[in-house]
């Protein structure tokens, strides 16, 4: 359902909250040189710092869900880059069966993101949260609009 | 003794050295004349062969120097006289005034953004502008900003002032003077490094003349996603995107010409190929092609890399060097006349040009150099014999880097590490230990005590205040649970802010505190420090991002930033209910090393190991030391190779600190860094060692080819032998007129697709012998690309010189060998020149047949548990900035065990690992990180997946109790077992999970 | 076909040639093609290129050189040796290989005159056609700039 559906319609106004855990090394990095280049991004996303994106269970993403964000991301360094040799590898994988996951439990799949930025990607950065935040948003929109 | 050692040149190669040297004890003081260190890799996009972002892996290594105890920086500083004095220097270094009080500058920004002054961007190579007042790089170390006099408006008209009206840290000071420090050194290290050449000399290409024409450096800016054209790749005319690159190689280079560049600069063919390559991942559509004389793809997994850029992502290689190049008046294209591969002469257009300069050192540079005393080459290198690799003329200088030759960065690093242990000989001693201990007050037990939790949010100056609603977040944190303390500050990392939070600290009895201000990247250690004065435990501190990751990112917004600031400390409220004092685990460390292999790199470990006071155990299942030098009689550089090897063998035997363990072999190895224990065998015999580090150097050997007949042929022989036959003037060579000579025999294919480094320089000097002493004789060599790189290639020019003649070529079409009845060979090969097969009479043929790895390399790894390539070769940490380490602690490599490489190459690498070696083994203690997975034993069912996902082996499974066992030491903290573990039994301390669900959880309370 | 090649009695051709004033640099050639993609007869004519005639000179091929037309092409524009990164003096070296022609008897001294004259002319036919083109600043083919030729006696000097 395209979004132009809504825009006349009702749409969800209130601002979101994405839970955002990246990788110290890589994306932490590329998310501060954002600042440090003053590009601007939505302001819907909240950081949560971790040493690896390897660090991330599937579980801690589907609590995050549970107990009330709107949507995840996951971020790391590009694969081969990884500060631990081969972490993001092992998170790219896992990850990858999560999203196939959450479609099972009915989650809508664009709640649940992964990048990868680099501590060089300031713009990629500021783009990925704009990329995520519109698509979370087109999530909780169609949601309202099938649940009304 | 002052135990001081001054670095010159603050580029990778400075650094590596400096933070070696302190590591192992010594005071480091490293001088840069730019206003940040980072030198020539803080400009590169990514790096070959792996396309690692460059700033990404040496922006750790910048910061792990600065805030090193051991180091002093002098940045935008110059090298006013140097002295030499009895047992060292004595050197002034003036610190030239930046107009901006080091201590106070917080790097804000906020005097660059007002500047009404726009200046060329010299660190963007002046493809766009910065302002008067600036840093070179976002991320540059130091982070202080610089007024450019020249261009100031205050200096020249003496109005304007802006920068210091607006800075509220009041860090700008235009009566600042150049300041001058006097100080002694035991030993210098030069690491200056070397310069781009300018394309202007060759006029015929049109730099500085054709808008689309830029050199290489230039466009490792464009690639950045940092540079001036935010990575988006667009040719300078236009700003469009150019969808057909041409990239043409030896600009400066291989080129006696222009200049004095006789020399290759060793690089530029692999870094084409990695812009080509990175091009075509920005723009699926853009089509690069490299012109080139030969490709020169020496270094270990670099014929892959190349093998991948025109199967994936269709870069196309075309031998040919650019006459000219045409600039299109209407498009702005530039149209460059090339040499097909089968020999027509065609024109293609292309968008934009990259020149692929050499390098060259800087005129300033050579003077420097000559005020040292120290000898240069007649192209301004430092040369260093083989075995001395960064031993200059003068005692007590040393060089590495780029100085030496042209070189890339992983040898930049092993020269700069080798720098290091041979400067520091003299300095260290078992006795005392490397390690540092700080003085801090008692630490106080918090587990009695109720949770007080302090919140402190730092305005830094406007940075936060301007955007974020600081006074708002301030009582919005106050409303906590727990929350017992809030307050706000102009900038919380100045001096008497630092007082200002211990005093609260102890004043309210906090046991945990949070800082929401900026980046932790760059001010945790500093907060950290703040609680340990206060006698708290450095984990209980929390920091959140307000201003990198919040005012700066929204400043259109400020009711939508006070917000997610407001969040941001209720979520570092929340993980710091549940953050545990952690503690640091230290371990003794066995002050001796192990070395396995006793040729010349093991040789050279060990006695750098010895000569700084340390024990070494050299291993050599031979029974003899010497390893493949003892099949070598000369190299191009060393005529008398059995004579120098000869004394280091005696040096090593009689060395009172080196326990030489001939006709022995390895059983089996032990621990972990610091502690291992080695069980060696000799025949019956059998011991155990003990010894804190390994040093790997098991060599590699020549490989046994089948081809061309080498099998049935006596007249069909190795380059290897063909160099005995000279040594011993071989009646074989009498008969043998004619010498054929065939390179890349079984290499750079299918199952050996990896180039052996060594064989044209080899195939070079054995062609210089034989025609010294046998004139008349002819040499035909059939090669496929010359690989004399850097100051091998004037050798190459040489043995041109004598007559010998050079065919290539190519791989589907290899030469073809028949037997005539008079014992002649007749071969076959397709003339790329004359276009038509020729057929050439030879009496010998001499065959290039490269290096392969030992088939033992893979028990070895198994035992020690680090990797090897696919190619059999050992696997190190980084091919970049960690070129002798394994990713395992305490392990380290050197020589032909890690791969082909010339003796001088193997000795640099070997007294790197040797340094590498004693930045542990310098240590009374170590200590292990922090952050470390924990094992939670009743959950735990022993089913190894953790120790699968561990890339440090830290892991092991306890057979008696059949659980995980973590060995803080070798853990580096990445959670990758957390993740992994199926029944929630391994953690990781500090990123627990209770941590970062309470992070998320209280705010959706 | 194949080309044998045999090893040289006698002084070997390409150091005959190196002892010459200009061709002492000539062994230095690597054969990155610089030359012959610098060169404007190669540009006119595809199958002349100075990268075949040192190599030629380096593998010895003397009978085939000096008897060759492609020593007579060079029209000694010296971009070749100006661009060259090894130093390689082209243009010298055809100055060498034509001395050495005239000397072995590949051709006589009226042959050598008559280059002479014919360089002469046709740089001359070449001035008028760039004046003619120059005066009327019209677009020009490679048709008429052979139909001019053709005339070209009847261009007045």
């Amino acid at each position: 359902m395209s979004r132009s559906h809504f825009d006349s319609g009702e749409k969800v106004k209130k601002k979101l909250k994405i839970i955002g855990f990246l990788c110290n090394w890589c994306s932490y990095a590329g998310a501060d040189l954002a600042g440090t280049s003053r590009l601007q991004y939505p302001a819907d996303i909240r950081i949560i710092r971790v040493p690896c994106s390897g660090r991330m269970n599937p579980l801690l993403v589907l609590k995050c869900l549970q107990e009330g964000a709107d949507g995840v991301l996951v971020s790391g360094c590009h694969p081969g880059d990884c500060h631990y040799q081969e972490g993001n590898y092992y998170v790219r994988r896992r990850m990858l069966i999560l999203k196939n996951l959450l479609e099972y439990f009915g989650i809508d799949k664009r709640r649940f993101h992964m990048s990868w930025v680099s501590a060089s990607e300031g713009a990629k950065w500021a783009d990925v949260v704009k990329k995520v935040v519109e698509d979370v948003r087109d999530a909780c929109e169609e949601e309202v609009k099938t649940a009304g | 003794m002052n135990k001081r050692i001054l670095v010159i040149g603050g580029g990778i190669g400075g650094v590596q050295a400096g933070l070696d040297l302190a590591q192992m004890g010594i005071k480091v003081t490293l001088v840069e004349a730019k206003p940040s260190i980072g030198g020539r890799m803080a400009q590169l996009d990514k790096t070959f062969p792996t396309n690692d972002c460059s700033t990404c892996i040496l922006s750790p290594k910048l910061y792990e120097l600065a805030s090193h105890p051991n180091v002093d920086i002098f940045s935008y500083s110059t090298l006013d006289k140097v002295d030499k004095k009895e047992n060292g220097f004595q050197a002034r270094i003036r610190k030239k005034a930046r107009f901006v009080n080091e201590e106070k500058c917080t790097a804000c920004g906020l005097c660059s953004e007002k500047c009404p002054v726009k200046i060329p961007d010299l660190f963007n190579k002046e493809i766009t502008t910065t302002k008067c007042i600036s840093i070179p790089y976002a991320q540059a170390v130091p982070a202080v900003y610089k007024i450019d006099k020249k261009h100031c408006l205050y200096f020249s008209k003496g109005k304007c002032g802006i920068c210091q009206k607006v800075c509220t840290a009041g860090a700008i000071d235009y009566e600042q003077k150049d300041t001058i420090e006097t100080i002694d050194f035991d030993a210098i290290i030069v690491a200056a490094g070397a310069e781009e050449y300018t394309p202007r000399i060759r006029p015929e290409y049109g730099f500085g003349i054709y808008d689309n024409v830029v050199t290489s450096i230039e466009y490792e800016r464009i690639l950045s996603a940092s540079g001036p054209t935010g990575g988006h790749i667009i040719r300078p005319s236009d700003k469009t995107a150019p969808g057909s690159i041409a990239f043409i190689q030896c600009v400066g280079s291989r080129d006696i010409s222009s200049g004095n560049y006789a020399y290759c600069s060793s690089y530029c063919c692999m870094q084409a190929t990695k812009d080509a390559i990175i091009t075509r991942e920005h723009d699926q559509n853009a089509c690069s092609t490299i012109f080139y004389i030969d490709i020169r793809a020496f270094g270990k997994d670099f014929d892959k890399f190349v093998d991948r850029a025109q199967s994936e992502y269709n870069v196309k290689y075309i031998k040919s060097r650019i006459s000219e190049i045409i600039e299109k008046p209407k498009t702005k294209n530039l149209a460059i006349k090339y040499i097909t591969p089968d020999g027509r002469i065609n024109t293609k257009e292309f968008e934009l040009v990259v020149l692929s300069v050499g390098i060259r050192i800087p005129d300033q540079i050579k003077e420097l150099m000559t005020e040292l005393g120290v000898k240069l080459s007649e192209y301004g290198f430092c040369p260093c014999d083989a075995f001395e690799p960064g031993i200059t003329n003068v005692d007590g200088i040393y060089v590495c880097g780029t100085l030496m030759g042209p070189m890339d960065i992983p040898e930049t690093v092993m020269s700069a590490s080798a720098a290091a242990s041979m400067a520091a000989r003299g300095l260290l001693s078992p006795e005392i230990s490397s390690e540092i201990i700080k003085e801090k007050p008692a630490e106080i037990a918090i587990e009695e005590k109720y949770l007080k939790i302090g919140v402190v949010v730092c305005h830094c100056g406007v940075n936060i205040g301007s955007v974020v609603d600081v006074p708002e977040v301030v009582k919005f944190a106050g409303s906590f649970r727990n929350v017992v303390f809030a307050d706000e500050l102009i900038y919380a990392c100045s001096r008497d802010s630092i007082k200002y939070i211990i005093d609260k600290i102890k004043e309210h009895d906090l046991t945990r505190f949070i800082m929401a201000s900026c980046s932790p990247r760059t001010h945790e250690t500093l907060f950290k420090s703040a609680l340990e004065e206060a006698g708290l435990n450095k984990y209980l501190m929390q920091m959140t991002n307000i201003r990198d990751q919040c005012s700066w990112v929204h400043q259109d917004n400020h009711e939508e930033a006070t917000e997610k600031a407001k969040d941001l400390v209720c979520m570092a409220v929340g993980r710091s209910r549940y953050l545990q004092p952690l503690h640091e685990l230290d371990s003794e460390v066995n002050k001796a090393c192990l070395v396995i292999g006793g040729g010349i790199a093991g040789m050279m470990s060990a006695l750098f190991i010895a000569d700084n006071g340390f024990r070494a155990f050299l291993v050599e299942k031979d029974t003899e030391l010497g390893g493949n030098l003892l099949k070598i009689n000369y190299t191009l550089e060393e005529k008398n190779i059995s004579w120098l090897l000869g004394k280091i063998r005696e040096r090593v035997q009689e060395h009172p600190l080196i326990d030489v363990c001939l006709n022995t072999e390895i059983r089996e190895i032990k621990g972990y860094v610091g502690n291992f224990t080695t069980n060696l065998t000799s025949g019956k015999e059998e011991r155990n060692i003990e010894h804190g580090a390994v040093i790997v150097a098991t060599g590699g050997r020549e490989h046994e080819t089948e081809s061309y007949g080498y099998r049935d042929e006596s007249y069909v022989v190795t380059q290897r032998e063909f160099e005995t036959m000279l040594l011993n003037k071989n009646p074989m060579l009498k008969y043998a007129h004619t010498v054929a000579m065939i390179q890349c025999v079984d290499s750079r294919e299918s199952d050996k697709n990896y180039c052996s480094r060594v064989c044209c320089g080899e195939m070079v000097k054995n062609i210089l012998q034989l025609k010294n002493d046998y004139p008349d004789k002819d040499v035909y060599v059939l090669y496929r690309d010359i690989r004399t790189y850097g100051m091998l290639e004037p050798y190459y020019t040489q043995a041109r010189k004598t007559g010998a003649l050079f065919f290539r070529y190519d791989i589907e079409n290899k030469p073809v060998i028949q037997k005539e009845e008079n014992g002649e060979f007749i071969i076959t090969v397709y003339d790329e020149i004359l276009r038509r097969y020729i057929k050439l009479r030879a009496q010998l043929i001499v065959l290039s047949v490269g290096i392969d790895p030992l088939e033992t390399n893979d028990q070895l790894a198994r035992m020690l548990k680090v990797p090897l390539n696919e190619d059999g070769f050992f696997h190190e940490a980084h091919v970049k900035l960690r070129p002798v380490d394994f990713a395992t602690a305490g392990i380290f490599v050197s020589g032909l065990a890690h791969g082909p490489k010339y003796i001088n190459e193997s000795v640099s690498q070997a007294i790197a690992a040797a340094s590498r070696a004693l930045t542990i083994i310098t240590k009374d203690k170590i200590r292990s990180e922090a952050h470390t997975a924990v094992i939670n034993e009743v959950r735990c069912t022993g089913c190894g997946f953790c120790v699968d996902v561990c890339a440090y082996n830290a892991i092991e499974i306890d057979k008696e109790k059949n659980i995980a066992a973590v060995n803080t030491l070798m853990c580096k903290g990445c959670g990758s077992c957390a993740a992994t573990c199926l029944s929630g039994a391994v953690d990781l301390s500090g990123f627990t999970n209770k941590q970062l669900i309470q992070e998320f959880q209280e705010l959706f309370l | 076909m194949f080309t044998v090649i045999k090893p040289m009695r006698g002084p070997k051709f390409k150091n005959e040639v190196a002892r010459y004033p200009g061709g002492e640099n000539i062994k230095r050639c690597f054969a990155c093609g610089t030359c012959t993609l610098s060169c404007p007869v190669s540009e006119a004519e595809s199958n002349y290129s100075p990268r075949r005639v040192i190599h030629k000179i380096l593998l010895g091929l003397k009978d085939e050189v000096l008897s060759s037309d492609e020593i007579w092409y060079c029209m000694t524009c010296y971009r070749c040796q100006v661009r060259c990164p090894q130093d390689v003096k082209y243009p010298e070296i055809m100055r060498v290989l034509r001395q050495m022609a005239l000397e072995q008897g590949y051709v006589k001294s009226e042959f050598v005159d008559a280059m002479k004259e014919i360089e002469k002319v046709t740089q001359d036919i070449r001035r008028k056609i760039l004046k003619r083109f120059i005066e009327k600043r019209e677009s020009i083919t490679e048709k008429d700039i052979r139909e001019i030729i053709s005339l070209s006696d009847k261009i007045q000097p």
